[in-house]
């Protein structure tokens, strides 16, 4: 899986992004730019939520915002839209600005902010009537994005007898109607089962294939990961990195678990070698999951490149290995290394 | 403009739907012949007792004259029996029959009963809904992230309302006059009624009572109805904007009409209450020429207390929806 | 695909715009007609009511009656607020053996002779006259006793000077005369029974005297316009509140109580027929 994402990422190499939280305000817009985020602030009550926060998207690429929940993604997606007026800074869609031009920046996008929620005593069909008819867009528009997220055969039954999958793709279509440039998703794959995330993500891909830039917000990093080209993190109401997914994953360092089966030699091999640093500390960042599969295996961090090495040495002093597991790294192990090792994994 | 006529038939549709015209419809269904049938109650009984309207009418000059010489009664209810004699009398003298049971009838004096409480209520069940049930239902992101300014969006739903209101009270009269036809006859459209009393202290001034047929007396009775229905729908809007939740601006908005209608039968002697909306809703008093609920009162002032406060409510809503943050 | 419902729009909004614009139309109407009244609907002229009369009463199904008056034909002092008039009817249609019916009530608590003689000008009176068979009336006892009033309280007797009265009973009995011949002039067939005065003072032994000069004086004068007129019933009542009077009068020891008025029932009824 990772060297799928990886190869997916270097495959589109977009220009190596360093960390780069606070891109001077004016930045001179690009063609290909959609969306610009410029200095946002939002005091709520006295309370920085939001501080400080910029990035860019441009056109055609899926643009992943990462984040732990509280970290302030979903004030951020509400500012995008209009929902929540900004104490500073600017946002720009298509070089329209959102809040001093709702009417027209708004044309450009689509969205679900949370859930997707429409008015359940209506039909599926008449819940886009009623959006379709707020900007311009025509009853065949509307059997087309119908089709596009296969509602067709239920889009005349009400909403209230939809299961949150339907909702969730009557949500898309209501955000494809105007065919906007950019689609804002805050945590789509919430409450879908595996079947219906897997079809989601083939969709955003299959979107941002035809050009369209899609912003999608979560926590899981593997979402991220699956998904997006470029990510921004954000955490405490800062983004403490934009970057290409692939650069930030081959900085995030990836934990290695080894299964040995005499589990006392494999451990004293490993510590004696140079290249391996056993890091039993970084147990908590790991995926429990994984853990769970190779229970009592040791976790390390080490280079990719060195693991054959190490394999055949540890054959070679007659420690039979049982099995070797990279791990994808977590959220919580990525802010380890962003930040230092020095911050509280707990987010918010 | 044709866009804001979209914006105006989506609302429309959406409260449609929601059914809420619909339950209106079923209260006032259930409702009415109750009134009717109480009201047929009192002409059978009346009938039985008198040989004809004129000496009911003696009687009732007479049981009210005789309720005045007793010290026991309030001031205000004694200027309101006083008004009350002297249009009967008035009634009497010009050989007219001021309660002739007909449908026409019983639609005037069921509105006029209705316009401080079950009327303001019915309009509440949509003016208090409007707005707030978006934020409920969470569909308000959806409404204020497509490509319409919010006051667009705030302002098809006032339009929608003011709809609605109309809509509430003409089904109201309709069905009034509908089901007291079957029991009462449907005439009575042409019969005299006498308007233009005006209270000099305790003496009716007659000079400019003129009489005009019950239909326009329903017509100017309903437009007076629906200026102070807006009234309350307005501030039940502006209500629904800041509340945000459909429960609690109901309550504030019930709470304050039903105040209303107790602060205008006692607040005589507390006069700076004449300022407040609620003691204001009922204007069908100063076409009967009935007292109004605090000496000074008019049609001219009560006219402009609604509509300063309708204002404001105006202001409020847009002020506050146009700038509002949308956190949950 | 497409199915809509097309139909509901164009009908909602223009039934509703319709509303809209018919009830500000109606608004516009109120306030031109309050703020610049036409003319308003012409009106026929009230016709006078029907004269009863000319049919004896044997041969009619109903007798129709009326009470004016004071405050003992209102019935103040009855706790249960009927007074005599409905006791003295209900003992009239036994004796006549057919109904008879009120066809209203009219005295007012308080009424002086002169107000009387007013009110029987208006239409109201006069048509509640010139439609019955009976008037039951009584009136008077506020002309005397105000009259003789001298500050004090009526109730307790103590300011009840007879002199005062004396010297206006002339005047007095010409406001009884105005209402005699009133109502004899809307209805010269109607039956009138006059309850005559009756003394409540009667206990106290310094008003007894006089005050029964002046209730003399007056009953006798109603006797004879009575007498002048034919069809007017003096109905006596001093004698019924002599002896004993705490039995029959209320507790303001003015008006009469539930007995009291049972009593001038039982005579009104006999006077009647």
């Amino acid at each position: 899986m990772l060297t799928d994402a990886n190869s997916k990422a270097q495959a589109r190499s977009h220009a190596p992004a360093i960390p780069d939280p606070a891109a001077p305000a004016g930045q001179p817009l690009s063609d290909e730019t959609v969306l610009s985020v410029e200095r946002l602030c939002k005091t709520i009550r006295g309370r920085r939520i939001i501080d400080d926060i910029s990035f860019d998207v441009r056109a055609g690429e899926v643009y992943g915002f990462l984040g732990p929940n509280g970290s302030g993604k979903t004030t951020t997606i509400r500012m995008l839209v209009d929902l929540v007026k900004p104490t500073s800074g600017r946002v720009l869609v298509c070089g329209e600005d959102v809040h001093r031009h709702p009417d027209r920046a708004l044309r450009h996008v689509g969205c679900i902010v949370e859930n997707p929620e429409m008015y359940g005593y209506m039909t599926g069909w008449e819940n886009l009537d009623l959006f379709a008819r707020m900007q311009e867009v025509g009853e065949s528009r509307i059997e087309e994005v119908a089709r596009i997220v296969r509602l067709d055969e239920r889009i005349h039954d009400k909403v209230k007898t939809y299961s949150l999958g339907m909702r969730q793709r009557l949500g898309i279509a209501q955000a494809l109607l105007g065919a906007p440039k950019l689609l804002i998703l805050d945590e789509p794959t919430n409450g879908l089962d595996p079947k219906g995330i897997k079809e989601l993500r083939a969709f955003i891909r299959e979107l941002a294939a035809q050009g369209m830039s899609v912003f999608v917000s979560s926590h899981l990093l593997s979402e991220i990961q699956l998904l997006c080209d470029r990510v921004a993190i954000i955490d405490g109401g800062k983004v403490i990195a934009t970057s290409d997914v692939g650069e930030m994953l081959a900085q995030a360092e990836a934990h290695t678990l080894w299964l040995f089966e005499d589990p006392a030699a494999g451990r004293g091999l490993l510590s004696s070698d140079a290249r391996v640093v056993v890091a039993d500390g970084d147990r908590e960042f790991l995926d429990e999951s994984v853990l769970l599969a190779l229970p009592g295996a040791i976790p390390t961090r080490v280079r990719q490149d060195d693991i054959p090495d190490v394999v055949a040495r540890c054959a070679q002093a007659g420690v039979r290995v049982v099995a070797v597991q990279r791990v994808v790294p977590t959220l919580e192990s990525l802010f380890l290394t962003l930040t230092g090792g020095g911050r509280d994994a707990e987010g918010s | 403009m044709p866009r804001d006529l979209e914006l105006i038939r989506n609302e429309t549709v959406k409260v449609w739907k929601k059914k809420r015209f619909a339950v209106i419809l079923l209260i006032l269904l259930v409702l009415v012949p109750i009134f009717v049938y109480a009201q047929m109650k009192i002409a059978q009984s009346s009938q039985d007792k008198f040989a004809d309207w004129r000496a009911e009418l003696r009687q009732r000059i007479t049981d009210n004259t005789n309720a005045l010489s007793s010290d026991r009664i309030p001031e205000e209810w004694k200027k309101w029996r006083i008004a009350l004699v002297q249009q009967l009398q008035y009634y009497l003298d010009r050989d007219v029959n001021p309660n002739t049971p007909n449908a026409v009838r019983f639609t005037n004096t069921f509105l006029q009963n209705a316009v401080g409480l079950f009327i303001p209520l019915m309009v509440l069940a949509v003016a208090s809904d409007i707005v707030s049930s978006e934020r409920a239902g969470g569909t308000i992101k959806m409404l204020l992230t497509r490509p319409v300014r919010r006051w667009r969006i705030l302002a098809s739903k006032l339009v929608t309302l003011t709809l609605y209101v109309s809509l509430i009270l003409v089904s109201t009269a309709a069905v009034s006059y509908l089901v007291a036809g079957l029991v009462f006859g449907y005439g009575g459209w042409a019969e005299p009624v006498f308007v233009g009393f005006k209270l000099q202290g305790t003496d009716l001034d007659t000079s400019a009572v003129h009489a005009v047929p019950q239909g326009v007396y329903m017509l100017m009775q309903l437009g007076l109805v629906w200026f102070s229905a807006m009234t309350v729908a307005v501030i039940a809007f502006m209500v629904s904007v800041l509340v945000r939740s459909t429960a609690a601006s109901l309550v504030t908005m019930m709470a304050a009409v039903i105040s209303g209608s107790i602060l205008a039968n006692m607040a005589s002697s507390w006069h700076s209450a004449k300022y407040l909306f609620n003691v204001n809703l009922d204007l069908s008093v100063y076409l009967q020429g009935s007292p109004p609920p605090i000496e000074g009162m008019t049609l001219a002032f009560s006219l402009l207390v609604l509509g300063v406060w309708a204002l404001a409510a105006i202001v409020v809503s847009f002020a506050a929806f146009t700038r509002q943050d949308i956190l949950a | 695909m497409g199915r809509k419902q097309g139909w509901l729009w164009p009908i909602l909004g223009t039934l509703s715009l319709l509303c809209t614009a018919l009830l500000l139309f109606g608004f516009g109407w109120a306030l031109k007609d309050t703020w610049s009244p036409s003319a308003g609907m012409t009106l026929p002229d009230p016709a006078p009511a029907p004269q009863q009369g000319g049919v004896a009463w044997a041969d009619k199904s109903e007798i129709k009656a009326i009470a004016i008056g004071d405050s003992l034909t209102h019935g103040t002092g009855d706790a249960t607020g009927k007074g005599y008039v409905e006791a003295s009817l209900a003992l009239l249609s036994k004796s006549l053996g057919k109904p008879v019916r009120l066809d209203g009530n009219l005295a007012i608590a308080g009424l002086e002779a002169a107000k009387l003689s007013q009110l029987l000008d208006g239409k109201a009176m006069k048509d509640a006259i010139a439609e019955a068979d009976v008037v039951l009336l009584t009136i008077g006892g506020n002309d005397l006793f105000r009259s003789a009033q001298d500050g004090g309280s009526i109730a307790e007797g103590s300011g009840v000077d007879p002199e005062l009265v004396r010297a206006r009973l002339p005047e007095l009995e010409a406001r009884l005369a105005a209402v005699f011949n009133k109502i004899r002039s809307n209805n010269p067939s109607v039956r009138v029974a006059y309850v005559a005065l009756y003394n409540p003072f009667y206990e106290l032994e310094e008003l007894r005297t006089p005050l029964a000069g002046i209730l003399e004086q007056w009953n006798g004068n109603a006797e004879r316009l009575a007498a002048e007129d034919g069809n007017i019933a003096v109905v006596p009542t001093a004698d019924l509140f002599r002896a004993q009077s705490g039995l029959y009068l209320s507790s303001d020891h003015f008006h009469p109580n539930e007995a009291g008025y049972a009593r001038i029932a039982v005579r009104v009824a006999q006077a009647l027929n």
